[in-house]
């Protein structure tokens, strides 16, 4: 009951679960939450973690979320919102019920999120970290990430007034940028010869970021050594910001 | 979170100001054999020196050439090529408004915020370019952002060296080479006591404490480890949330 609790949401595979991964490395008890039940124990299985099926946008779901993990876990340290879509779809060409699809579950989960599980770990009155994982898009978008790109800007507002908010509490707030990231999701697309040429020309660091890169510094800011970071942006994308911005 | 930097080679400068020697026992504390940078303050070097087994020490003012090369010779003797430098000398003066502070001022804060950093990429990172791997770590503030009265010559110089790196991220990125910039707030220490300080700097700060030398060298560490090897041109603040910069 001592070993520290992280709730990663969206963490069957892709990001979430390289987050997953390199906090279990660093001796948490992961929680994967997913909307694909079988899929997030069987991801949490890997680690003799628990596995919960969560619809971030149904505050009801979250609840069960925060009490199973308290139940079966008994605390909660840290949460990594990671849970997020991405339509790819021209913004003039877009349904009003896409968009708000996109805002419902990238914003809108990490509200739900946030704020249940902050309750709890005020209750308990131990601190805590949550992480919120944004996107570059939320500086640097394109006509087909309309939505996503607002999202995940509000995303990072989010995440500052809770750490305004949190901070008195103990509870750091800090959100991290990813750049382009290799997932099975993302495979096809950046073995095209095109795209993998993209990266070498407009990456500095001259490849592609893994889920690995982005759990890493998810695991430096919930670490003790992390405790004055709060309301921080921290972009991880082989310095691409730096040519795109 | 485990941080080793064993095998590696790191420079600080201004290794014997506070937060300096800090940063180096952070750094031989994760295994890194550290030169440590002195201006003045030889015995202070010498003092770290004996506390850290296979540490050199090195003196060099930051803002001449000459000295800088001198000093990258001496650090390839000692220790061998650098993998990490750690920018942290800074001229400190007295802070006054825009209308009454010396151009020596403004001269001073741009030769060692701007030219220092310069400088010590033109003599340390070639040898990183010959290893495919290495971290410049420079420090920033959070007064960059903040603007506030009487910091002119600081903010410039600090906004200056900002400029430099983001380019630098840009140019050696492809040699496995990171560039980044910590910007820690007003910190603490047994010298430099709270006392005294406003209540207004506190209040604003969300997580009401003030930090430490020691939170700012925990970011130094990591973004020196493979741990951060897809992180470049990024300015990380350590203020507790005092500033709290878009993405």
């Amino acid at each position: 009951m001592n070993q520290k609790v992280a709730i990663i949401t969206g963490a069957a595979r892709g990001i979430g679960f390289g987050i997953a991964t390199c906090l279990a490395r660093d001796g948490f008890q992961i929680v994967i939450a997913d909307m694909d039940g079988a899929a997030a124990q069987a991801a949490a299985d890997q680690f003799g973690g628990l596995g919960v099926a969560c619809d971030v946008t149904q505050r009801a779901e979250v609840e069960t979320l925060v009490q199973k993990t308290v139940a079966k876990l008994g605390r909660i340290d840290v949460l990594v919102n990671n849970a997020g879509i991405c339509p790819f779809v021209d913004i003039m060409k877009m349904s009003e019920a896409m968009f708000k699809k996109t805002i419902d579950v990238n914003l809108n989960g990490a509200f739900h999120c946030t704020q249940l599980v902050a309750k709890e770990m005020i209750k308990r009155g131990d601190g805590g970290r949550i992480i919120f994982i944004t996107s570059l898009a939320a500086n640097v978008t394109s006509a087909m990430q309309g939505d996503y790109a607002a999202s995940k800007a509000g995303m990072h507002m989010l995440m500052k007034s809770f750490a305004i908010a949190l901070g008195p509490k103990g509870i750091t707030c800090n959100a991290i940028a990813p750049g382009m990231i290799l997932t099975d999701m993302t495979k096809f697309h950046w073995e095209e010869p095109e795209n993998a040429a993209f990266i070498k020309e407009r990456v500095p660091a001259s490849r592609i970021g893994t889920p690995e890169d982005i759990g890493n510094a998810v695991a430096l800011l919930v670490s003790d050594t992390a405790s004055y970071i709060n309301g921080v942006g921290l972009i991880v994308d082989g310095g691409h910001q730096a040519v795109c911005a | 979170m485990k941080i080793d930097l064993t095998n590696k080679v790191a420079v600080v400068t201004g290794a014997t100001g506070e937060l300096g020697r800090v940063v180096t026992r952070t750094l031989a504390g994760c295994g890194a054999r550290v030169a440590i940078h002195y201006h003045q303050a030889a015995d202070i070097a010498a003092a770290l020196h004996q506390e850290l087994p296979g540490s050199c020490v090195v003196q060099a003012d930051v803002t001449k050439p000459d000295a800088i090369y001198r000093m990258r010779d001496e650090i390839h003797q000692q220790l061998g090529v650098p993998d990490i430098i750690v920018n942290n000398a800074v001229i400190q003066y007295e802070w006054t408004h825009v209308l009454q502070q010396s151009v020596e001022d403004y001269r001073s804060q741009f030769e060692s915020c701007v030219l220092h950093n310069v400088l010590m990429a033109q003599a340390f990172v070639p040898g990183m370019i010959h290893k495919g791997w290495g971290r410049v770590i420079a420090f920033n503030t959070e007064c960059a952002m903040q603007n506030v009265a009487n910091q002119s010559a600081y903010v410039s110089g600090k906004r200056g060296m900002d400029g430099v790196l983001r380019v630098l991220a840009r140019e050696v990125g492809e040699h496995g080479i990171t560039v980044n910039q910590v910007a820690p707030g007003w910190t603490v220490s047994e010298t430099r006591p709270a006392t005294g300080r406003p209540d207004s700097y506190l209040n604003a700060v969300p997580l009401k404490r003030w930090g430490t030398e020691q939170d700012i060298a925990n970011a130094v560490a990591f973004l020196a480890s493979d741990l951060a090897s897809f992180i470049t041109g990024v300015f990380l603040p350590v203020c507790g949330g005092n500033v709290m910069p878009t993405i």
